[in-house]
Formats: C-alpha cells, structure tokens, sequence
C-alpha cells in the first residue's frame, strides 16, 4: 500500500528536527532553561508540588548565570573584533553533515 | 467364577500401580526442601532437572561473569521463588536509571504498576496470562533464562512477544517507526561524531563530554523505542541529540 501511495512522515513521528534546533548554543540553553526548568516549576506549582517549584527555581538560576556569562564572552569577542575591524565570515560548519542534509529534504 | 477373580485381582493390581506411579511422579515434582540454598546449590541440583535453563543463564546476560545468581531474583527460598522473580522490583533493585525509568515511564509500565495487586504472579510469563508485560515478561519470557528480547535474536522474536496482546498489523507499525527513529539518531550521531573529528583539537574536555552526550542520548531513543517511551522517544532522545548537536557546533566554531 506505501509504495503505491507514499506517506512522507514529518517531524515528530520519525524524530526530526524539533523545535528550536535552528539556532545557536546560547539560544537552545534558554529554550531549555524556559521549556524545562520554568514550565516545570510553574506546573509544579499548578500541582502543588513544593519541591518541584524549587527545584525549577534553582535550575532556572543556574541557567541565568551560565546564560549571562555566555552572552558576556559574545558580546566581548564581538566588540574586540568590531576594534579590529574583524568582519566575521559565515562557515558552512552549520549546514552540512549526515543528518542536517538528510532533513533539509525530508522535514 | 473364578475368571471373574482373577479379572477384578487384575484390576486392582493395575490401579495400585497406576496410584504408585502418579505418587512416584508427584514426589519426583515436589520442591525437595525450602532452604536457604547457596547459589552453588542451586546450580548443581537445577543443573541435573533442567539442563537447558542453566544453559540459557550460562549464555545470557546474567552469567556467572556478571555476578547474578539465582538467588539475585528468586532469593535464597524456594517459597515464592517464581513469584519474586516476576515482579519487577526485582529487576529494579538492580538495574536503575534510563533502562528501568523509560520502562515505568511506558503506558505498559504504567499499567503493570498500578494493577500490580490485582495481578496474579503465580501463572508463568506467557500470553494470556498478564494484562501487560512487566520486565520479566519480556525478557524472562516463558522460563527464558537468557534474554529473549537480545538483539542478536532479530526483530521477529520481539514481535511474536507483542502479538500475544496487538495486533500483527499495529505491532510491524511500531517497529517499522522504531526503525526510523533509530535511524534519524543514527544519522544525528554519525554528524556529531564527524564534526568532533574535524575540530581542530578534538581532544578538549568539553568535547569528549558532548561525545559522551550523543553516545548517551542515542541510547535513550533505543530504551524509548524498545520501551514503547514516548518521552524517551522524545525529550530525551532525540531533541537531547539536536541540542548535543548545536553545543558541539558552538564548541568547534
Ligand atoms: C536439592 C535440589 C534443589 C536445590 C538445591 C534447589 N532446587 Fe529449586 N527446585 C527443585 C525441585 C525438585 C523443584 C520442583 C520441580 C521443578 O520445577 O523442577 C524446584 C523448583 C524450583 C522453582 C520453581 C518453583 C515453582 O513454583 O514452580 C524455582 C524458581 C527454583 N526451584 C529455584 C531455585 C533456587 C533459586 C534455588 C537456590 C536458592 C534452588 N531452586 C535450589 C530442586 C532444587
Ligand atoms: C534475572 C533473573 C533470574 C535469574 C538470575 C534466574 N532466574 Fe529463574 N526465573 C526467573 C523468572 C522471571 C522466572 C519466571 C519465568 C516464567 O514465569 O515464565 C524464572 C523461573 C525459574 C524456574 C521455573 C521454570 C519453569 O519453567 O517453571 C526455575 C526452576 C528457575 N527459574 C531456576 C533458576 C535457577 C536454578 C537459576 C540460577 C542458575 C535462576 N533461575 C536464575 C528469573 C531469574
Ligand atoms: C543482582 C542484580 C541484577 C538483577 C536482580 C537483575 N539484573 Fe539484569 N543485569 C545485571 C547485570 C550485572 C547485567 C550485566 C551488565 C549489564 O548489561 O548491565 C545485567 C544485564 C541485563 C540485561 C542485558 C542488558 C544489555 O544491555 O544487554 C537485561 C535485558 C537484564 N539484565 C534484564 C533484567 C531483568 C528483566 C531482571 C528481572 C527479572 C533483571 N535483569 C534482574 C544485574 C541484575
Ligand atoms: C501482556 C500484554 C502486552 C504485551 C506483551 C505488549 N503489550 Fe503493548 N499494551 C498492552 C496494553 C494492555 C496496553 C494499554 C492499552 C490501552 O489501554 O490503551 C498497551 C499499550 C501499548 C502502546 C501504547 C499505546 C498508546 O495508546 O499509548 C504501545 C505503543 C504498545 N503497547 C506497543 C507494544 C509493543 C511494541 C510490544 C512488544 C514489544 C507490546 N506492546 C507488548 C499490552 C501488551
């Protein structure tokens, strides 16, 4: 039957791309940090679990500094190289590789 | 007269025998002695009842070599000694983390938890006999001492496990996706590996720690797709790789 009428399955079925996967390492710490830490103290919260609401406070701090001290170093590195007049040039390091090509046609 | 005599004497002589054997056969069957026995013990006498049991633990995952014996999961008595071994605290005590939490995770997890008090843990590990399979079940199935679920026995035989309950058609639907999803991870894996080796310096501690991370999150889609995990499928598994992948990205740029 598949092979007279193809189903192309798309995104969670086979487990591609998810959200958030198009973006930088400092931007999918804050899905992260929002996704799991906070939505997870917030229904801890909504469920009464104390613990819970702790817990996702103290990872959503965690995640503050780490996030803050990223975007510090970025921003450093950038405005030296902006003194340098340093352009940066894009790399194909992003858009290339087994599974990047493969889902460029199948997502 | 007398043929009639000889017949009934006849007759009673062949009960007799016939009681004396199913007596003979009963003891033969009945559980010798309660212990405690040494696991040496256990050995030794099962050896000469069931030499194809002791065979299979031989082979399997639980050989000598990996320091569990029968006692691990019958205990040291033979009162309960199946029933023990059935439930899945057994299994829990020893093993731990993704394998076990992607398990309780599952609907058959679920379900298998919450009706454990109405399930009764002395019928034997087959079809029919569980509402839904418990770690044993799948694994022990049927007396099995090795692993029946062991990849080296092919997907059929983990089929035929899921068709004692499904459906044929739904269950070649489930490994026809767990296929897939293993592949996707294993293509996302094939990637992070290859961006580590073209680093510049591949041997930087936080790389070997993404590497780990990929290594550690592909398993967790197989525990997913093994288990029937949706959130081992899922957050763990696959979107845990998408992310190892950008981190790796960010770390060689
Ligand atoms: C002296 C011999 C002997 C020793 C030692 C022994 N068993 Fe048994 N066991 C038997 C016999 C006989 C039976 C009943 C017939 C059968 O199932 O083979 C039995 C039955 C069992 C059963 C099935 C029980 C049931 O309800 O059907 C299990 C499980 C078992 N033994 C485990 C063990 C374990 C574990 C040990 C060691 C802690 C052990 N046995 C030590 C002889 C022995
Ligand atoms: C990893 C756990 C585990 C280990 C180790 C283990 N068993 Fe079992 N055993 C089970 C389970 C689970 C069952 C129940 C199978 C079923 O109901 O179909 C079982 C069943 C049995 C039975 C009953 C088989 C039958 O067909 O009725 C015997 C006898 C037995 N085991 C003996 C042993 C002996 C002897 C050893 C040590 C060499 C051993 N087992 C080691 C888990 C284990
Ligand atoms: C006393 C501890 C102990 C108990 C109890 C135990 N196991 Fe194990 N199990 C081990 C060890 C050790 C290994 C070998 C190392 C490993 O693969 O983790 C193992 C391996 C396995 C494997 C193979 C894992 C693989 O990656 O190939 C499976 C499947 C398994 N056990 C299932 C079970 C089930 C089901 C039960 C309950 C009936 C059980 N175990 C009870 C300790 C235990
Ligand atoms: C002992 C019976 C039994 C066996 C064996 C069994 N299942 Fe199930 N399974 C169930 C039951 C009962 C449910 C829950 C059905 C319900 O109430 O929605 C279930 C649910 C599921 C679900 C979840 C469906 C949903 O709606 O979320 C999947 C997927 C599944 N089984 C796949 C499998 C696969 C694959 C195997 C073999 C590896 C298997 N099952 C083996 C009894 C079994």
């Amino acid at each position: 039957m598949t092979s007279l009428w193809p189903i192309e399955r798309i995104g969670f079925y086979e487990g591609q791309a998810s959200a958030f996967y198009n973006v930088s390492a400092i931007e999918r710490d804050y899905f992260e940090m929002w996704y799991f830490d906070n939505l997870g103290a917030y229904k801890s919260a909504a469920h009464g679990n104390l613990e819970g609401v702790e817990q996702g406070h103290r990872k959503m701090e965690a995640a503050l500094e780490s996030i803050g001290n990223k975007a510090r170093e970025i921003r450093d590195i950038s405005e030296t190289e902006r003194k340098a007049g340093i352009e940066p040039e894009p790399s194909g390091l992003w858009q290339t590789g087994a599974y990047t090509d493969y889902n460029r046609e199948h997502n | 007269m007398a043929a009639a005599v000889i017949y009934r004497i006849r007759y009673i002589v062949c009960l007799l025998s016939m009681l004396s054997l199913a007596v003979h056969t009963a003891l033969a069957n009945e559980i010798p002695a309660q212990g405690p026995f040494t696991d040496s013990e256990c050995v030794s006498c099962h050896s000469d009842r069931n030499p194809e049991l002791i065979r299979q633990w031989r082979n399997g995952p639980h050989d000598p070599a990996s320091g569990v014996g029968c006692s691990s999961c019958h205990g040291s008595l033979h009162a309960d000694a199946n029933v023990k071994a059935r439930k899945n605290q057994g299994c829990t005590n020893c093993h731990e983390g993704p394998a076990s939490h992607s398990y309780s995770k599952s609907k058959h997890g679920v379900l298998n938890r919450i009706e454990a008090h109405e399930q009764d843990w002395r019928k034997p590990l087959k079809s029919g006999n569980y509402r839904a399979p418990g770690s044993a079940y799948c694994h022990l199935h049927d007396g099995d001492h090795d692993d029946t679920m062991s990849a080296d026995r092919g997907p059929e035989v983990r089929q035929w496990i899921c068709v004692g309950c499904h459906s044929p058609r739904y269950v070649r639907e489930q490994f026809a996706n767990g296929r897939r999803q293993l592949d996707i991870a294993d293509l996302k894996l094939t990637e992070g590996k290859q961006l580590i080796a073209s680093a510049a310096n591949s041997q930087t501690k936080e790389l070997s720690k993404l590497r780990q991370s990929l290594i550690y999150h592909r398993r967790n889609v197989l525990y997913g797709v093994g288990h029937q995990s949706p959130d081992y499928q899922w957050w763990h598994g696959q979107p845990a790789l998408d992310g190892d992948l950008i981190r790796i990205r960010d770390a060689i740029e």
